[in-house]
């Protein structure tokens, strides 16, 4: 006889967190600290999203294995159109590589520290290792559509960011979500809007500075808590048996 | 010419007095996306445009832009006019569209 175990779960998530290599984000937002938060607010998944860049999530990934919290690799993306865009992955691997081709697509403008703020990267260890030059907050010499390819091509999942609000967002932007592409899955701010019926709507911190974390109680359906897991539930959407808890 | 002569010829509502008006405009921009700005700004542009986010101050910062002109009358938070003052970035306003006002900076001779 053979038996199949069944894992569904929840697990508590903030899918939307800045290190201190995003400028706007806090110098204190260092991946250990952010996963030992995680760890200390309960949550049992983050992941890390920096703007167009991958380079502390090694010591994410690091800093999530000790602590006992699932990191999920994720990069942030500014398209040509100045919308962004979560890219998640399930290795770190394919995070680094999609921040390789965006290391050639951004404008080789330097940043100013003092007007937006520092670009810290750290080694696994979360040790300061040196300032990232290029300002990392200009848009890609990518179209939504490339990104959304290239995404998938590595073999991760597009996710638009935070579509109802802000000044990066896709809804704000282009007034209505591209027609050609499959994205089950979208971040909101606030209330679920009713464009957005259909899909799965997630909601993050989008955290510059460790308080602004989830706490626990924000939870997505998987079928394990790995980023395998998550990755799938972000596949599913809003077909049967995925559903955020807690909007 | 200087931000003051902009002022005087468009009829423009100064919101950072404390910015003073005498940069020199070199040239003329219209965008309102501040990465595309952030990629082809350069020193002594006149920015017109409708986007009023913080981040407006920190762009024209990063290229010492003579000014930022807003169109069509939008409202500018007083947190983004005291970074304004902070960074010493004029502030402008008018109530006519981004098309009319980068038409008349033309006829004015700025011509970059």
């Amino acid at each position: 006889m053979s038996w199949v175990l069944k894992t569904d779960m929840n697990a508590s998530v903030d899918l939307h967190i800045h290190s201190c290599l995003s400028p706007c984000a806090s110098d204190e937002m260092t991946p250990w600290n952010i996963v030992g938060m995680a760890m200390l607010k309960g949550l049992d998944a983050v992941a890390v999203c920096d703007h167009n860049s991958a380079l502390n999530l090694p010591a994410a990934i690091k800093a999530g294995k000790e602590y006992g919290v699932c990191v999920v690799p994720g990069i942030e993306v500014t398209s040509r159109e100045d919308v962004h865009l979560l890219c998640y992955f399930e290795a770190l691997e394919q995070a680094l590589e999609l921040g390789e081709v965006l290391n050639t697509k951004q404008p080789n403008i330097k940043n100013k520290p003092s007007l937006f703020g520092e670009q810290i990267i750290v080694n696994e260890d979360d040790e300061p290792v040196g300032n990232f030059e290029r300002l990392l907050l200009t848009a890609c010499d990518l179209s939504l559509e490339d990104i959304y390819t290239i995404t998938n091509e590595i073999g991760g999942i597009m996710v638009p960011a935070h579509v109802n609000k802000g000044a990066n967002s896709l809804m704000i932007v282009l007034g209505m979500m591209p027609q050609d592409l499959d994205i089950p899955t979208v971040e909101i701010f606030g209330i679920r809007p009713h464009s957005m019926l259909g899909r799965l709507c997630l909601t993050s911190s989008d955290a510059h500075q460790l308080p602004d974390i989830l706490e626990k109680g924000y939870q997505l359906e998987v079928d394990e808590i790995s980023t395998k897991g998550i990755i799938a539930a972000l596949r599913r959407g809003e077909k049967a048996g995925t559903a955020a808890k807690g909007q | 010419m200087r931000t003051r002569e902009l002022v005087e010829k468009l009829d423009l509502e100064v919101l950072v007095p404390k910015a003073g008006l005498d940069a020199e405009v070199t040239g003329g921009y219209v965008c309102d996306l501040l990465s595309w700005v952030m990629a082809k700004g350069t020193e002594g542009m006149a920015w017109i445009t409708i986007q009023t986010h913080i981040n407006v101050i920190a762009v024209a910062s990063l290229h010492d832009f003579s000014c930022v002109i807003v169109a069509e009358s939008c409202e500018v938070a007083k947190d983004v006019l005291d970074k304004a003052a902070e960074e010493g970035i004029q502030v402008l306003r008018s109530p006519l569209s981004s098309y009319k006002l980068s038409g008349m900076l033309y006829e004015l001779g700025i011509k970059n």
